[in-house]
């Protein structure tokens, strides 16, 4: 399979990008054929990485965001670009996942991110903590910007880096929300 | 007589001092509060209210010189000193790091409550690999419909004051003349609705947002007035 040319960035956030072309980024050869929604996503997420790892100029804000976390832009950058990109519905890896009920349930890794979730919705993304094995959403960026695809990146960067999302949202000053959304919202805010 | 806890007295007091904080102890048995301390309630709940299995780790003073975990029972703490204290609860269930729930509380009142709400879902592998789940990229829900009835006085400033019941969060939404408000999809958890018009409530109502049977929309019904129209 060959990627489609990514499409060109600047190197200063907060500047317009065009989202990356969804379904159109896969050649086989006797033409364009419709890309799968995880070989979309992945060209999406990698896209994303590599302008977080290469290019991103984090902003004041940013990177004051980082600091009240406990982290730095640095460590961000260098998780980002370590982050490894898998398809999370086809991991069945068996999981046990305390629920926000009081409950807990046994499942698996793939079963997070498909409507019969006991979260009650798909996961958007799920990655270890201290880790560098990220799992994404098959389709996560057809309907999403680029910066909220890398705002997302940032998001489990925090993650890998050892960070929860009650951590980082009392560090942003973020209500706490039943979906983890916010945290994106105010990285993507913040830093792009 | 005061309303902070009640510092017990200690042997190197004057006689005069000694005597002043029997009298406050004293006086503070036969008053509201019957310990010479404050009693803390500590509660952790989902954001719709529903109890979560979590015990206390530790209760450190401001200095972290002490411990006061064994003057707690379950989630209740008795004879606590006056002061600031930082604190952690684990998850019974599921004893993680990543479920740890940390915090600070000060302590002045005979009595205190402190709701706490955990954020976040994470995931264990059979290796104890922890992980954190994120849900922001679902469809974001449609936002709830709701209406006041009959229609409040469109002269006057109303809106909806949507608080949590559990958290600190709330939103605010303007009503319009026919008396319908919108409640942006996101929202989720337990709200008491408060219809506010200029300085006055004029009705609440308790609704949760964001479960699977959670209602489509929300209808307000305002208190009659002197048997009229409901305004």
């Amino acid at each position: 399979m060959t990627a489609a040319p990514a499409p060109q960035v600047p190197v200063a956030p907060g500047r317009y990008r065009s989202r990356l072309p969804m379904g159109g980024g896969v050649s086989t050869g006797s033409g364009p054929d419709p890309a799968s929604p995880w070989d979309s996503t992945l060209a999406a997420l990698q896209t994303g990485q590599s302008f977080i790892k290469n290019k991103m100029v984090f902003s004041d804000d940013c990177l004051a965001a980082f600091a009240a976390v406990g982290t730095s832009g640095s460590k961000v950058r260098s998780e980002a670009g370590s982050l490894q990109l898998f398809n999370g519905t086809t991991n069945n890896d068996p999981i046990t996942v305390p629920l926000p009920d009081g409950t807990t349930v046994k499942t698996t890794v793939a079963a997070l991110f498909t409507n019969q979730s006991p979260l009650g919705q798909p996961a958007t993304a799920f990655t270890y903590f201290n880790s560098t094995s990220s799992y994404w959403l098959p389709g996560f960026g057809a309907q999403q910007s680029l910066s909220t695809v890398e705002a997302q990146i940032l998001h489990e960067s925090l993650h890998g880096l050892g960070f929860t999302d009650g951590q980082i949202e009392s560090a942003l000053g973020i209500a706490s929300t039943n979906t983890t959304n916010a945290i994106t919202d105010r990285l993507q805010k913040l830093c792009f | 007589m005061s309303r902070s806890c009640v510092r017990k007295g200690n042997g190197s007091a004057p006689r005069w001092l000694a005597a002043l904080l029997l009298g406050t102890s004293a006086l503070a048995q036969t008053g509201s509060y019957p310990q010479a301390g404050c009693r803390l309630y500590i509660r952790v709940v989902n954001r719709y209210g529903r109890v979560l299995p979590y015990a206390l780790d530790h209760f450190m003073n401001a200095k972290g010189e002490s411990d006061l975990l064994p003057r707690f029972t379950g989630l209740v703490g008795d004879d606590l000193p006056p002061g600031h204290y930082r604190y952690q609860l684990s998850r019974r269930d599921a004893p993680v790091p990543q479920l740890q729930i940390t915090g600070e509380v000060d302590l002045s009142a005979p009595e205190q409550w402190l709701t706490v709400v955990p954020t976040g879902s994470v995931a264990i592998d059979r290796g104890g690999r922890v992980g954190a789940i994120d849900l922001g990229g679902a469809a974001p829900r449609k936002p709830i419909a709701g209406r006041i009835r009959p229609a409040p006085d469109s002269a006057m400033p109303t809106w909806v004051r949507c608080q949590a019941l559990f958290t600190k969060d709330y939103i605010e939404v303007p009503v319009t003349a026919d008396g319908s408000f919108s409640v942006p999809g996101g929202v989720s958890g337990a709200y008491l609705l408060i219809v506010m018009q200029g300085e006055h409530v004029l009705q609440t109502q308790e609704a949760s947002f964001g479960l699977p049977n959670s209602p489509a929309a929300v209808d307000i019904v305002l208190p009659s007035r002197n048997g009229g129209d409901g305004r």
